[in-house]
């Protein structure tokens, strides 16, 4: 295709300039406003686009100062790969290399310098990239853009800010490009997760991530630590979704009780291993587990410790364990892959990004537990955007006492403990006082035999 | 011969190789001096590089009545000891050996996993760990190899030990009943031992580690010990600690 020569109207370039270096768009949350550059979870690309701000709807608002314009309009397209002010790249019905932000402005005049504003979509921006051919028409993407990312990797993308006359690019004006990091998906989940308990607490472990997008770890846990409830709810009062935990392959610290026992103690042996624990989606149609089954037990046996037996019942139809103490809870993952819609609340140890920085992080303690309470937790990848993949298969354990050596110890009768275990007041002094008198009087008495000498 | 030879080069490789290459390279710049030269730096001090298996008695204090905690949780294994010992040869008397105060702390630690109270394993870890330290009067009766050549050096040492321990698991130290498992146990530290001097199985390196660290003689050394840490009268029911053991080691005298 041939095109035309375009010369511009006016013999001066136009120019679409940011008004400062360094310039950053506003974002612009729906319900909340204007937030500045908005929080970013990777400090080092400000530009960055995550799936939370893609899910907020968020919009990034430009200031430029154009110039030179006389009747042309000014058009602002995005592009993955392609040169957007290449006609070619934007015609219609051709392979979709650049889309149009529903932004722009037709016959602007703008002689001399000309503050202009823009916002865009965070979802039109990213939504574009799904068209296999450019459409006429540009509708407002809506949030299944989000999930619109074909790699676990960030994608960057361009927005052309151009003077653009009967479809064509204004020949030798001057546009604005903004470079955009756009990152949607999550890395992988871990695998080999596996559970480890002790007392008050549950150990994660799992095989760290090789992808170059992991930069992080999330558990997330449930129920809730120091919202155990007791009563099918939460310490809010909010009901707990029901737990699914049916395997014991993934869980820990389960011990089977016999019948009659009236201690606090467990004597039997662990759970079998069998299938693995699931977790349930809110937004997905079929659950994502790797081994897992609704046809296991976990725990398996019958408690019948008095606290136990509070906390778990057996569902003999669906051949589960469903903790109706409220203190299981379900753990969710959106369709995807994209940012978890866990609740935040489940999420331990999250305030700075991560419950474990860094890729090769592969264990974490999780404390403060409370004992004889079944916990499930998954793990999910955290990228540098601050975007949680999906989830590993659920694992779930039963923290409780432990007997430590220094437990063994001081129940067998040892008497041991601090520094100051001296027999007696004064004794102890002397005892030392006298061995420093002795290495001090033998030092001054060889110190003078050598001075006599 | 040769592999005794190959010891001493390896211990002499480990305090100063390099060191021991360049006095090599005086020698040959300095030829009239001749191999046999009588020089000797100035000898004080001693160090010593132990290492030892170590297995404490805990399991011996009698207010255990025949329990065996440690034995228990840790099992019969012995863990491995390194420690280190400085030596003031303070009195050199003729024809017989120095006599001086030395010093040494060394550092185990040993780990295990928690049982829940039914006694299958926990993913908890409960660890205790143990720095001794020793202060000892030290007798190296050097003369065979000083007066006779004979490379032996037949040593004893007896004083005063003190170890500093913590019991801990995976939440840190460890407390039961309002005791916290971490304190000093205080005792008597005794050993016979006899060094192995490496200096005539190269006689070359050993001269060129002298010239060039002022090490006088290296030691390849066994040693017989016994640290009874059972609270010299003084301690109620301190965690028995102390061991009998024997330690392997290398000491540099300079």
């Amino acid at each position: 295709m041939i095109l035309p020569v375009l010369v511009a109207p006016d013999a001066r370039a136009q120019s679409i300039t940011a008004p400062v270096m360094n310039y950053y768009p506003d974002r612009i949350v729906p319900g909340t406003g204007d937030i500045g550059i908005g929080p970013r979870a990777q400090n080092l690309n400000p530009t960055g686009i995550s799936y939370d701000d893609c899910a907020q709807n968020q919009s990034l608002q430009f200031n430029l100062l154009m110039s030179s314009f006389v009747g042309q309009d000014i058009q602002v397209w995005a592009s993955k790969t392609g040169d957007c002010t290449n006609d070619s790249n934007r015609g219609n019905g051709g392979i979709a290399n650049c889309w149009r932000l529903n932004a722009g402005s037709a016959s602007v005049n703008a002689p001399t310098s000309m503050p202009v504003q823009f916002t865009l979509r965070v979802q039109d921006i990213i939504g574009g990239q799904a068209y296999t051919t450019l459409p006429t028409t540009f509708p407002s993407q809506t949030s299944a853009a989000c999930n619109t990312q074909p790699s676990y990797s960030a994608v960057s993308f361009t927005i052309y800010f151009m003077a653009i006359s009967n479809s064509l690019f204004v020949s030798g004006s001057t546009p604005y490009e903004y470079q955009l990091a756009v990152d949607t998906m999550g890395p992988p989940p871990p695998t080999g997760v596996s559970p480890a308990v002790g007392d008050t607490l549950f150990t994660v472990n799992w095989n760290p991530n090789t992808d170059l997008d992991s930069a992080g770890y999330a558990l997330f846990l449930s129920p809730i630590r120091g919202q155990e409830g007791t009563s099918g709810t939460d310490a809010s009062g909010s009901p707990e979704p029901t737990l699914i935990c049916p395997g014991a392959d993934a869980s820990a610290g389960m011990a089977a009780m016999d019948a009659g026992d009236a201690d606090a103690s467990i004597d039997g042996a662990s759970s079998p291993v069998d299938a693995g624990c699931y977790y349930s989606y809110t937004g997905g149609s079929a659950p994502v587990t790797s081994g897992g089954s609704a046809a296991g037990t976990c725990p398996s046996g019958t408690p019948n410790d008095p606290v136990l037996e509070s906390a778990f019942v057996s569902d003999a139809g669906a051949q589960q364990v469903e903790d109706d103490s409220g203190e299981g809870g379900l753990i969710t993952q959106p369709p995807g892959g994209g940012i978890s819609t866990i609740p935040p609340s489940y999420a331990v140890d999250f305030s700075n990004g991560f419950t474990a920085a860094g890729v090769t992080a592969n264990s974490y303690t999780i404390t403060r537990l409370r004992n004889y309470t079944t916990y499930h937790v998954v793990v999910a990848a955290v990228d540098g955007f601050g975007n949680v993949g999906p989830p590993s298969p659920e694992i779930c354990g039963l923290p409780q006492p432990v007997n430590d050596f220094w437990k063994d110890y001081r129940q067998d009768g040892g008497g041991a403990g601090g520094f100051c275990a001296l027999e007696a007041v004064g004794a102890p002094g002397q005892s030392m006082a006298g061995i420093a008198l002795a290495l001090s009087t033998a030092a001054i008495v060889r110190r003078r035999r050598r001075r006599a000498s | 011969m040769s592999r005794a030879r190959a010891l001493a080069s390896l211990a002499f490789a480990l305090g100063g190789a390099l060191a021991a290459r360049e006095a090599g390279a005086q020698e040959r710049q300095d030829p009239l001096e001749g191999r046999h030269r009588s020089y000797e730096s100035p000898q004080h001090f001693a160090f010593e590089l132990r290492f030892l298996p170590y297995s404490p008695d805990i399991d011996t204090d009698p207010a255990l009545h025949g329990a065996t905690p440690y034995h228990t949780v840790f099992g019969s294994s012995a863990r491995l000891m390194i420690g280190a010992e400085f030596d003031w040869q303070a009195l050199r008397i003729p024809h017989l050996g120095t006599l001086g105060p030395g010093v040494a702390i060394g550092y185990t630690k040993m780990n295990a996993q928690a049982t829940f109270l039914n006694g299958q394993q926990s993913g908890e870890t409960t660890s205790l760990e143990i720095i001794p330290a020793y202060a000892v009067a030290v007798f190296r009766a050097d003369v065979f190899w000083r007066d006779a050549r004979v490379p032996l050096v037949p040593y004893a040492k007896a004083g005063v030990g003190y170890a500093i321990w913590r019991a801990s698991n995976t939440l840190g130290t460890s407390h039961f009943n309002g005791s916290t498992g971490v304190g000093g146990s205080l005792g008597t530290q005794l050993a016979l031992g006899v060094s192995l001097n490496l200096n005539p199985f190269d006689e070359y390196a050993a001269r060129g580690f002298d010239e060039a660290m002022g090490v006088n003689n290296t030691y390849l050394f066994g040693e017989l010990m016994r640290s009874d840490l059972s609270g010299l009268g003084v301690q109620s029911s301190p965690l028995r600690v102390g061991e009998s053991s024997w330690v392997l080691g290398l000491a540099f005298e300079f």
